[in-house]
């Protein structure tokens, strides 16, 4: 990444001609020497636009039919010119409830990521940072929180505290974060010897200022890999979660109450491969998106994992 | 080195006094009436008999006694009565584990002899189409649920063939036959699962290996390269799986969950969904502890195995 220019174009001075922002130059570079991972960021970005159609009620004019409009006569069918991807046990249109569907997951997906990163960092770079009594007694409270077993945790907490969007992001952000936190705190280990948090300490920089100003930024690169591999996960997660009948309660559609729905009848496939297919191929794209990013942002860990 | 287990199991404590405190608090910070889901089932609304569960359940007492009562039933092998079915919690998990061990350690099995030699030969060709297509399908496994693999196998099965999984588990000794017709999918699906990550790990390893020095001077002093793979690099190539099983303990949890839920497997996992929906707290706490206590206990077996494979590791 040397030959990336200097950072944009100072307030109030205007574009020259053909002048390109630097992040599409980067955006170009990537696509270019990393197919794979773009084709994960353009799944996604679908799967996003998806879900905001979804949000600001498009949806069901793109896709025809409401996510819980019955059709009796039509169900269990086979894709059709009427239903691209055909019905289900109720006579529901496939498409329209896989569409909003990416909704929940998605969603949660980026909030319960949003929230252990946060988290992460808030733990891992501390920790690391400080070093000392601190991170002794922070690393065995992490200890206890990754001794924590994941689906069996959540499924309780779900059932105490209930099936909803709030109890779910939360359950999950919070129950991710031990691990990634443990990552943050290596990356920070390996950049608190620089010299140029040495420099800034000499300048007279707070402990705060140097965490927020120069350890943060040099591990974002850390931070951003694992924001993308983790979604997939999160997403994984609450699919499972709802396929257990612990995910958002019904009409609403999500991709694992789906393929719970679709065990009920065996003899038709298509209400279990469209919302199966639906997550692989976002899980799939967060994954090769979060695998083309380490390579080009961290060389060290190349083919690693 | 006994010192080093010693310390080890000491550091455990806290760790499980803190997975108990949480699993308790969050029983007792539930919004639901305990009392009330109880009674929910018989339709009772009667503040006497209220007061009596309650008071046999021992819910009047404080929190502290409550937590020291609980916690020192288990120590004792006592983890409580269900309150759906008023059977022994232990009883029921000491039937329960063996069927989930043994779903859990097959499937491991089978990812770890998946992986070796398709992660071998995708190091051996590195950036051919053999070791694209390997790394190819190993982020794929690392992005197909679990549990949709699980529906297609029942449901294409019965679809092509008609065909649909036992529905009553019997025990290997009862009926070999019936057991492992039971047992083979979950076992399967499973273990596909966990080779994905595996895949990339013996790659990455092997191919790291092969960059060291000593390899080069095999090499050097003319082994043809059968020797040099399998007597020099994948000796210590191999080490970082064992790692790697360590960090799958909670997918495995996790997959059995749902496999034995698809499959009708009676194991921990499907007992833990049960619980859960009828809101069965006596039986998902001691489920969450069991479970926790086991995956730290495994972590230590597998540092220690870790030490004795690679005599540079020593833990003091």
């Amino acid at each position: 990444m040397s030959e990336v220019p200097v950072s944009g174009l100072p307030l109030g001075v205007k574009a020259p001609a053909g002048w390109v922002p630097v992040w599409a130059t980067a955006v170009a570079r990537f696509a270019r020497h990393k197919p794979l991972g773009a084709l994960g960021g353009i799944v996604i970005a679908m799967m996003v636009v998806l879900a905001a159609l979804s949000y600001v009620g498009l949806a069901d004019h793109v896709t025809r039919y409401g996510y819980d409009e019955q059709v009796l006569e039509d169900r269990l069918q086979g894709p059709s010119r009427s239903h691209l991807l055909g019905t289900d046990h109720l006579g529901r249109d496939l498409l329209s409830r896989v569409v909003h569907g990416a909704r929940v997951s998605i969603t949660i997906g980026f909030l319960a990521v949003l929230l252990s990163e946060t988290l992460a960092v808030l733990v891992g770079v501390s920790s690391g940072f400080v070093r000392g009594r601190f991170d002794t007694v922070a690393q065995r409270l992490v200890d206890i929180w990754q001794a924590m077993p994941g689906l069996l945790m959540l499924i309780f907490l779900i059932a105490i505290f209930g099936q909803s969007p709030v109890v779910m992001i939360v359950a999950i952000g919070t129950l991710r974060a031990a691990s990634g936190s443990r990552l943050i705190r290596g990356a920070t280990l390996g950049v608190v010897n620089e010299q140029y948090i040495e420099a800034a300490r000499a300048m007279g920089a707070g402990h705060l200022r140097i965490m927020a100003r120069h350890v943060v930024p040099n591990i974002f690169h850390i931070v951003l890999i694992a924001i993308s591999i983790s979604i997939g996960g999160a997403i994984l997660v609450e699919s499972t979660l709802a396929f257990l009948g612990f995910g958002l309660p019904p009409p609403f559609p999500t991709w694992g109450r789906m393929l719970n729905d679709s065990r009920s009848h065996l003899a038709y496939p298509w209400p279990a491969i469209v919302p199966g297919m639906a997550i692989t191929l976002t899980v799939f794209a967060f994954n090769i998106l979060g695998d083309a990013l380490r390579d080009v942002l961290d060389p060290r860990l190349r083919g690693s994992r | 080195m006994q010192a080093y287990i010693a310390r080890r199991l000491l550091l455990m404590i806290p760790s499980l006094i803190g997975v108990t405190v949480i699993v308790f608090l969050a029983a007792r910070l539930a919004p639901v009436s305990t009392v009330n889901v109880i009674l929910g089932e018989t339709g009772i609304r009667d503040e006497a008999i209220a007061a009596e569960v309650s008071e046999r359940l021992g819910l009047n007492s404080s929190l502290i006694t409550q937590y020291t009562n609980w916690v020192w039933g288990m120590i004792r092998g006592d983890f409580g009565e269900s309150w759906f079915t008023g059977t022994s919690v232990g009883g029921e998990l000491a039937r329960r584990l063996p069927v989930s061990l043994e779903l859990g350690a097959l499937a491991l099995l089978l990812s770890v002899v998946v992986a070796i030699p398709i992660g071998a030969l995708s190091a051996i060709r590195q950036d051919t189409w053999l070791d694209y297509a390997s790394r190819g399908s190993a982020i794929f496994l690392l992005s197909i649920p679990t549990f949709w693999i699980g529906i297609l196998v029942v449901g294409l099965g019965y679809y092509f063939f008609t065909w649909a999984p036992p529905a009553e588990y019997k025990s290997i000794i009862e009926d070999p036959s019936a057991h492992i017709r039971l047992m083979f999918w979950p076992v399967v699906v499973l273990g596909i699962n966990l080779a994905g990550t595996k895949m990339r790990l013996v790659r990455s390893s092997l191919l790291e290996v092969l960059r060291q020095d000593y390899v080069r001077t095999a090499r050097g002093k003319g082994l043809n390269e059968r020797t040099v793979i399998f007597q020099h690099a994948m000796r210590n190539a191999l080490i970082p799986v064992v790692t790697v099983i360590g960090l799958q303990l909670p997918l495995v949890v996790a997959g059995s969950v749902v496999l034995e839920s698809i499959f009708l497997v009676p194991g921990i996992g499907r007992y833990a969904v049960e619980a859960s929906t009828r809101y069965d707290f006596p039986v998902m706490q001691a489920i969450v502890v069991l479970v926790a206590f086991a995956i730290m206990i495994s972590n230590l077996v597998i540092d220690i195995s870790y030490a004795l494979l690679d005599p540079r590791i020593r833990y003091n």
